[in-house]
């Protein structure tokens, strides 16, 4: 897989499924995305992107650990497959090798 | 606060979203809201909720509705209904001949209702033209209400209200004489009218504007007059010569427009508009036309008008009441005297509606039976389905397909039966019906969708009832009965047939009536010439020896009006000794002195007007002269029996001898004797009553002359005839017409509804006949087991037929209950139209609900005599 077929948004929601593993749900993510990126992305749209990453085998997904506060509907929790966790160390890599590029051409 | 996610939000998410991520979504959704709630407070949340609600509809969360195996079945389900309809010729054919017989004629219904519907809408500013009528009362009792108006001072209303834009007088309505090239022609629909009249009505121009009459003496022609005149010649600045019956001169016209003729659904038939030739003709009788101004009201124009009568009428406006008629009401809801056009009613129009509704109403009804019946035959099929997989839907998909195949073919059929009657509808109603084919597609296509769905899914619906293995085994015991949806549909279509064929056999029995009433006069072999101009006349006499010396004419003689067209020229009677207040009012009638002989009419009693009364017709002069001239002659007089009791005589021998005096406004014909009582007859049609009549001798009055035949040649008859005419008045054009074919004139309308409902019933009984044998081998198919066993333990025909024939004759009787009100209530109001009426009786009711009932009966035992030449043994092993 080469990097740049995951776009800037798949690869938030590849980093913040990663991050909050094994809770990884919709809700979940969209509070994150809030706190740590500061985007408001609604749950039709991290719904999409989660939809997208897992038919292209990135993410698997399985139901389980519902609560009250959901009115007992369980959640649909993701996980990086390995192949998922490769691309977003890969991305993490090339952008650093870049920026190192860009901050030494800076100096 | 609720803690409660807004209920719509989620009912739309369940309703998009497919059920694979229904559950976690909610979940999602509702954990967001419990979190919102107390962020930012419940409104926001609730909002919010909403909003994710939206942005959830994507492509991938929606329910996939699309199944190959649907798409593809509907394939196999066009196949399997094509050859289900082959295989049931019978039954198709049944189906689709009912349906498309109903719905041609629903069409047909469609088209004339809204050619009804759609008289003068075409002007453009028919919103806001209106007509004048005039109303007189008096305290005799004598109540007429005109379609015109003869007050010389309505002309100042256009000056002296706001409201107003325009008025048109549409005036010199008689019949015109005109004179081209040396050819003469006789227009009717031709009218002296105001130069403004193109702007009140869409009187399309082909050449000149709208300017054309406002020079006196100029003419504008219909395109197919102006091609009568003057063939391909160019028609514009010709001269025409008119000829003016007041003072018999002649006047030449030039022309100065052509327009286009005009359509057939309009209250005001123009063929020939000539100029008003100054203000000083602005008098007389006219037809009164106003344009409102735009957002003027006619209801303040109306209420204005009490007190324009009152200040212009020289008597105060006493008994005198004038009223604005929209002009797109006209044609549906005014009746008055002198219409320009006979006018119809808007009861016909609902009439017709409501069968309309009825026609597609049980073929719809039909066809939902027809349905359910074949449905039984399908079971062992949805069995084989069901056990193959199909599911819900596609079965109900198959029921579905089945039904539109067969309506959507019926309805093209329908369309194309249309087409193939509408020259029939064309010749019954006389004029082209329009058909507004956009919204009959339309229309169409709903009916189609609304039928299909509606009898489909429920046979479908029992079908899929049954158990898996019954069905199989093609086991139809276990058939639900759904004997009151059954009943109730049964019983509609039973009244709807016998109302519509009660209806239609009380309207044949008025018909009949109406047509073979003794009139009172004899109309055969009667030959009329039409309104003769005054030099005609003015030698009546010599022209009436010429006819006599015609082989094959009987006798000649003149009238002031035809019987078959109102007279309305009523007049005050004064009998002498009597007080001045106590006048009566009648119709003046003016013959020659052999009128009642021609007519056939008896005399009562006394004689007729002694030929010693008899003068030279004198021209009408100056006014006053004229006055003079007929207030100083002999007079005798005639009355008619309905005079005789009006003026409060109970005995002939007591009018004769008395003396009277008949006037109308200033012309009064002078004190005289009564002489003769004469035997009411119909001078108008059976609509109207007799009213009372004086009879006079006055030459200049006789407007018609009558011409009894001898023999029955009439194409050399009239030849000779008019070549007497054509000798004696080579400029004058001359209109011969039949009494007999006038007086069926008068009764078109109830000869066109009469077939049309004859039509209309006939086609319902037909239909309803289809549903009865439908419904009957439906409910013999269900009992055949129980018949069988009836069989083998020993019932006869008659035993099966006892039984199973209860339970209609029932229906046939509880129908005839509820419909007897119904056609009492209707068949009283229309007949109330009618002066001259039958009573109402039972025998329409009866007989039609005998001729129903042994229809119903007649299928009965026709089905069952089929099912008994069945062996009980075969029916009782399909086990």
């Amino acid at each position: 897989m080469k990097p740049q077929d995951v776009s800037s948004q798949e690869e938030i929601i590849l980093l913040s499924v990663g991050s909050l593993e094994p809770e990884a749900y919709a809700y979940g993510l969209q509070s994150e995305i809030k706190t740590e990126a500061n985007l408001n992305w609604s749950i039709g749209t991290i719904h999409t992107i989660l939809y997208r990453l897992e038919s292209k085998g990135l993410l698997k997904s399985e139901m389980g650990g519902s609560s009250g506060k959901r009115g007992g509907r369980s959640k649909r929790l993701h996980r990086l497959t390995t192949r998922g966790y490769d691309l977003a160390m890969h991305v993490q890599e090339v952008r650093k090798t870049m920026w190192s590029k860009l901050s030494t051409n800076k100096l | 606060m609720s803690h409660k996610p807004p209920k719509y939000a989620r009912r739309l998410l369940e309703f998009f979203c497919s059920e694979e991520w229904t559950a976690e979504l909610l979940g999602d959704l509702e954990e967001q809201y419990v979190d919102n709630i107390s962020d930012k407070g419940g409104l926001r949340a609730k909002l919010q909720y909403w909003w994710e609600v939206f942005r959830l509809m994507r492509p991938h969360i929606f329910i996939n509705r699309r199944k190959h195996s649907k798409v593809m079945m509907t394939k196999n389900h066009l196949k399997t209904s094509y050859r289900n309809l082959m295989r049931n010729k019978a039954y198709t054919f049944i189906n689709l001949a009912g349906m498309s017989l109903a719905f041609a004629f629903a069409l047909a219904i469609f088209a004339y209702v809204s050619h009804e519907l759609s008289y003068d809408r075409y002007h453009t500013n028919a919103d806001r033209v209106f007509r004048v009528t005039q109303r007189f009362q008096n305290n005799d009792g004598y109540d007429i209400h005109w379609a015109r108006v003869n007050l010389t001072w309505v002309n100042e209303l256009a000056a002296e209200s706001p409201e107003i834009e325009s008025l048109v007088r549409f005036q010199s309505f008689r019949p015109r004489r005109v004179l081209v090239n040396q050819q003469k022609f006789m227009e009717s629909n031709a009218f002296a009218v105001d130069s403004e009249v193109f702007g009140l009505f869409d009187f399309k121009l082909l050449a000149g504007d709208k300017n054309a009459l406002s020079e006196p003496q100029t003419v504008v022609l219909t395109e197919s007059i102006a091609t009568k005149y003057f063939g391909t010649q160019d028609p514009m600045g010709q001269l025409i010569e008119i000829y003016d019956d007041a003072t018999d001169m002649r006047l030449s016209y030039t022309v100065t427009g052509v327009m286009q003729d005009q359509p057939s659904n309009t209250h005001l038939p123009v063929t020939f508009l000539s100029s008003i030739n100054g203000s000083e003709e602005r008098t007389g009788w006219a037809y009164i036309y106003l344009l409102l101004k735009q957002n003027s009201f006619a209801e303040t124009l109306k209420a204005k008008l009490p007190e324009f009568v009152r200040e212009k009428d020289e008597n105060g406006g006493e008994g005198i009441t004038l009223d604005l008629q929209p002009i797109v009401d006209i044609h549906l809801h005014s009746n008055l005297s002198r219409e320009l056009k006979a006018n119809s009613n808007s009861s016909y129009i609902i009439l017709f509606s409501i069968v309309a509704v009825f026609l597609v109403l049980i073929s719809s009804v039909n066809f939902a039976n027809l349905s359910i019946v074949k449905s039984l035959s399908r079971s062992k099929e949805v069995g084989v389905r069901r056990v193959l997989g199909s599911g819900k839907g596609q079965l109900y998909s198959l029921f579905i397909v089945e039904a539109f195949v067969l309506t959507g073919a019926s309805i093209i059929l329908a369309m194309v039966l249309y087409l193939a009657i509408s020259p029939w509808l064309v010749s019954l109603t006389g004029h082209p019906l329009f058909m507004n084919w956009t919204s009959v597609i339309f229309g169409g296509l709903g009916l189609i969708v609304l039928i299909a769905v509606i009898s489909s899914v429920y046979p479908a619906r029992i079908v899929m009832r049954y158990a898996l293995g019954s069905s199989l085994r093609g086991n139809v015991d276990s058939l639900p009965k759904h004997t009151r949806f059954k009943k109730a549909l049964i019983g509609l279509q039973f009244l709807i047939a016998l109302t519509l064929l009660s209806g239609t056999l009380l309207l044949q029995r008025q018909f009949s009536f109406l047509t073979s009433s003794q009139l009172g006069y004899d109309k055969e072999q009667l030959l009329a010439i039409d309104n003769i101009p005054t030099e005609a006349k003015a030698s009546y006499e010599v022209f009436k020896t010429q006819l006599m010396g015609i082989n094959g004419i009987q006798d000649v003689s003149a009238i002031l009006e035809l019987p078959t067209r109102p007279v309305k020229d009523e007049g005050r009677v004064l009998i002498a000794g009597r007080p001045e207040d106590e006048a009566f009012t009648a119709d003046i009638q003016v013959m020659d002195f052999n009128g009642l002989e021609v007519l056939g009419i008896d005399l009562v009693a006394g004689s007729n007007i002694p030929i010693s009364t008899k003068s030279q017709p004198r021209l009408p002069g100056p006014e006053e002269d004229f006055q003079a001239f007929l207030a100083s002659k002999r007079r005798a007089y005639m009355i008619n029996e309905s005079a005789l009791k009006t003026f409060g005589w109970s005995t002939p021998e007591e009018a004769i001898n008395q003396q009277i005096t008949w006037s109308i406004g200033p012309f009064s014909l002078g004190q005289g004797p009564i002489v003769g009582i004469v035997q009411d007859f119909h001078q108008e049609s059976l609509h109207a009553t007799i009213d009372p009549v004086v009879f006079a001798y006055e030459p200049i009055w006789l407007n018609n002359i009558l011409i009894k035949t001898a023999s029955n040649d009439y194409p050399s008859l009239i030849g000779k005839i008019e070549k007497i005419w054509d000798e004696m008045y080579p400029e004058l054009p001359i209109k011969l017409i039949f009494a007999d074919q006038e007086v069926d004139r008068l009764y078109q309308a109830e000869q066109v509804q009469r077939t049309l409902m004859m039509a209309f019933s006939f086609i319902a009984i037909l239909i309803t006949l289809l549903g009865f044998y439908a419904i009957i081998s439906y409910n013999l198919e269900r009992r055949l087991k129980e018949m069988g066993i009836r069989k083998v333990l020993g019932a006869t025909l008659p035993n099966l037929f006892g039984l199973l024939s209860r339970e209609y004759v029932v229906l046939a009787f509880v129908s005839l209950l509820l419909s007897v009100p119904l056609i009492w209530t209707f068949g009283k109001k229309w007949l109330e139209a009618y002066m001259y009426r039958i009573e109402m009786n039972g025998t329409s009711i009866l007989i039609s609900f005998g001729f129903l009932t042994c229809i119903l009966l007649a299928t009965l035992v026709f089905q069952i005599i089929k099912l008994n030449r069945r062996n009980p043994v075969e029916v009782l092993k399909a086990e």
